[in-house]
């Protein structure tokens, strides 16, 4: 069989309500035999798998995988990373779907910009209601150096625009596309700390071609699910690529701020979670603190406002308040 | 003059083109629909000009302007320009579709809503029509049109579906009615149904078939999951017990595909064979073309399409005890709900049933629907039509010995709220007394107290 042009991984976990929609959007996007798609039915517990594998004459280079245990969204686009066979890869959520002629779009775009990869704005749909978020790099259709896009600190930049689906990569770019295993939660945070870093080239591309689905219930109105703590880890390697660095110094504060401003939110939702998520939560905050520069922890601290400053001082004490020569 | 007729689904724009095509639409140098699809995930529905015998539709009007296209990826119904830019928006319209310096009139469906309420802002010199071709055209409007709205407001163009029901709708504002024979509509529905492009049934199947129409309630939150699963359950032992051989159901195009296996269970258990009809084609078409021997839903406009327009017989299933559970009492789905329990179900009056109003020669007064829709309408808006206060009472009277109709078409607490004909037993001045009583020891020692009255 010929090489397909794209490979499509999506990772799907009790998304038999929406699935349908993602893979209907899939259909015709590409010639059949330059699409594969990739479905991981990530140990769901409803008809996902069968709806999955009822496409599989609409989209004839499927492949339906299986993971009887969920392993979460980072290993599962992992396990889809591994068995892709595309010239250029992307990403889609079992619950999201694409605007038509999208995927044509990008690999047009991608390839004839030739960089490693391309980034793209995408449209939020809450209950029907849809807002076109755009990435914020307002450089479009050129050749990037990825490391220009990473700061300021204090605005948000195409590292705080952390979504691996919106986007398509050339299979060059190897291990860099790699997700750290076993997160549940913020798993594209390092991936694309480490993508602005190491990959040499890259683009922002329109018009909006994903469609993100959003339920009406906030995150704050939910009962505390403890695979959340999960974001300390993802911080871990944030921190560890950024310190890895040639020029830490420059990053240091943009990631520092950047878990602060996550741990806070944390803390604001103290009182949903148990005591031993809490417990957790204040051990694991002050462990990842000090991956970061004392100097460059205090600055962050005092960037905050007065709020965020007293929920952060609940986790991380002495460490903030303390006083750097 | 340049009349931009806004269209949001595929039906709208074929029975608004058979109202071009019939004559009934207000005169204009030239008539241009405008598409503004009302699908939630248009990018998986299939466009309202690429739906079979676009073409013929089309053809009845001057120009084709996709509104929807120039909003994307936003939706039309989010279409809502600021004030201080309604004036800009005039001017691209006018060079995007050609309008020069003419005179504008808009013809739409929901005035109150977007896009319709953007485009009459936009054209703010323009007059406007309302359109409605579905049995909410006898429903009484939701909501007093705003004056700037209300005055520019000329007609309200709308099938004959019901045969000689006036409409309700927008009756506060004297608007003149532009009837389409039903006729029109069902001569074009002819026509596309024979464009045909192979995707739907057709009746090659003699055996008897009922097709049944759903209708996602459980989206309007009228029903639960589960409640509306049963209502499909039913209906299939409907169409069994009928005698048909084969159930044909035709999702609402918005229905998630779970309910779709629940229901092929459901006809599997009760040993029916079951063919759920995917294709985009719309429910008038299909029934059209396949002719059914039933058509079976629950108040679905496409009952009355079926019976009146195409001679075909529908059944209703569930409406009553959806007639009893539906809230408030001017939940705008109670006149649809009311007819299809009246005229699609077994419901009669000493043995007599409910009949449109061009079917009857001599009517039993009660037997009225004209009557009855007027007070039902009453009953739900009595603010927006003072005057139907009399008529209402002399008709809840004539009803007085039927009490099904009063408890399940009207509902005592509300004939009780509104002093009507049928109202509750008043309690007597002594229960009244105590009541006031245990309320006030309630509240004082601080147990939950009644709610205001």
């Amino acid at each position: 069989m010929t090489t397909p042009s794209l490979s499509v991984i999506v990772p799907a976990k009790d998304q038999q309500s929406h699935l349908e929609d993602c893979l209907s959007s899939l259909v015709g996007q590409l010639a059949p035999d330059e699409l594969e798609v990739i479905v991981i039915d990530d140990g769901s517990a409803d008809a996902t798998g069968a709806i999955a594998r009822s496409y599989a004459d609409r989209l004839p280079r499927m492949l339906v995988l299986r993971n009887e245990v969920p392993i979460g969204l980072a290993s599962a686009r992992n396990q889809g990373l591994d068995c892709a066979h595309g010239r250029y890869l992307a990403f889609l959520d079992g619950d999201d779907w694409l605007a038509r002629g999208h995927l044509a779009r990008m690999v047009s775009a991608i390839s004839t910009l030739g960089v490693d990869f391309v980034r793209t704005d995408h449209v939020k749909s809450t209950n029907g209601e849809r807002v076109v978020v755009r990435a914020p790099e307002a450089r479009r259709n050129r050749p990037l150096d990825p490391r220009t896009s990473i700061l300021p600190m204090t605005t948000s930049t195409m590292v705080d625009y952390c979504y691996a689906w919106a986007g398509i990569f050339d299979r060059r770019l190897g291990d860099l596309l790699r997700f750290p295993d076993g997160l549940f939660t913020a798993e594209d945070r390092s991936w694309a700390w480490r993508l602005h870093l190491e990959a040499s080239s890259y683009a922002v591309a329109g018009p909006p071609g994903i469609l993100y689905r959003r339920g009406v219930t906030s995150s704050l109105t939910q009962i505390y699910d403890r695979r959340q703590l999960d974001f300390l880890r993802a911080f871990d390697g944030v921190f560890m690529v950024v310190g890895g660095d040639r020029d830490a110094d420059r990053w240091w504060p943009k990631a520092a701020r950047m878990f602060l401003a996550v741990l806070a939110h944390h803390l604001g939702r103290l009182q949903r979670m148990s005591p031993r998520d809490r417990r957790d939560l204040v051990r694991g905050a002050a462990r990842v603190a000090d991956e970061i520069p004392a100097a460059v922890l205090h600055e962050g601290y005092l960037s905050c406002k007065p709020e965020r400053q007293r929920l952060l001082r609940m986790a991380l004490g002495s460490r903030v308040r303390r006083r750097v020569a | 003059m340049k009349q931009l007729v806004v269209a949001s689904t595929s039906y709208q724009c074929l029975s608004l083109a058979a109202a071009a095509e019939a004559g009934v639409l207000p005169d204009a140098d030239e008539r241009v629909l405008v598409l503004a699809t009302s699908s939630q995930v248009p990018e998986l529905s299939a466009d309202l000009q690429d739906q079979q015998g676009f073409a013929r539709v089309a053809a009845r009007f001057d120009r084709v302007v996709d509104l929807a296209a120039l909003l994307y990826p936003r939706r039309p119904v989010q279409f809502a320009p600021r004030d201080v830019e309604v004036l800009t928006w005039q001017r691209l319209l006018r060079s995007h579709w050609g309008l020069d310096d003419d005179r504008i009139q808009i013809l739409m469906d929901s005035v109150q809503v977007n896009p319709a309420l953007a485009l009459a802002r936009i054209f703010d010199e323009a007059d406007l029509y309302a359109h409605s071709d579905g049995l909410m055209t006898y429903s009484p409007t939701r909501k007093q049109l705003p004056r700037q709205l209300g005055q520019r407001l000329v007609g309200l163009v709308c099938v004959d579906l019901v045969p000689g029901l006036s409409p309700k709708l927008l009756t506060e504002e004297a608007v003149t009615h532009l009837i389409v024979p039903a006729d029109s509509v069902r001569q074009l529905i002819k026509e596309v149904a024979e464009v045909g492009d192979g995707s739907g049934p057709t009746a090659h199947d003699d055996r008897p078939t009922a097709l049944i129409l759903g209708q996602y309630l459980s989206s309007l939150q009228l029903l639960t999951r589960q409640q509306e699963s049963e209502l499909h359950r039913r209906m299939i032992v409907e169409a069994a017990t009928r005698g048909a051989a084969v159930c044909r159901f035709k999702p609402h195009p918005s229905s998630p595909p779970t309910m779709i296996l629940d229901l092929t269970e459901q006809a599997e258990r009760l040993g029916i064979e079951l063919v759920v009809d995917a294709s985009t084609e719309i429910a008038e078409i299909t029934m059209c073309r396949s002719r059914p021997r039933w058509v079976i839903s629950c108040f679905s406009t496409g009952l009355a399409t079926a019976r009146y327009l195409l001679g075909i017989e529908a059944v209703a299933v569930g409406t009553r005890d959806l007639l009893t559970s539906l809230s408030p009492y001017q939940n705008s789905n109670r006149v649809p709900l009311v007819l299809a329990e009246l005229l699609f179900t077994d419901r009669m009056i000493d043995d007599r049933r409910f009949l449109a109003p061009d079917e009857i020669e001599d009517p039993d007064p009660r037997l009225d629907l004209q009557r009855l829709v007027d007070a039902v309408a009453y009953c739900m808006q009595p603010t927006l039509l003072p005057q139907a206060s009399g008529p209402a009472a002399e008709y809840l009277t004539l009803i007085g010995d039927r009490p099904e109709l009063l408890s399940t078409v009207f509902r005592r607490r509300r004939l009780t709220a509104l002093g009507l004909p049928g109202s509750l037993p008043q309690p007597s001045p002594m229960a009244r007394l105590s009541q006031r009583l245990t309320g006030g020891i309630r509240r004082l020692s601080g147990g939950p107290s009644r709610s205001a009255p």
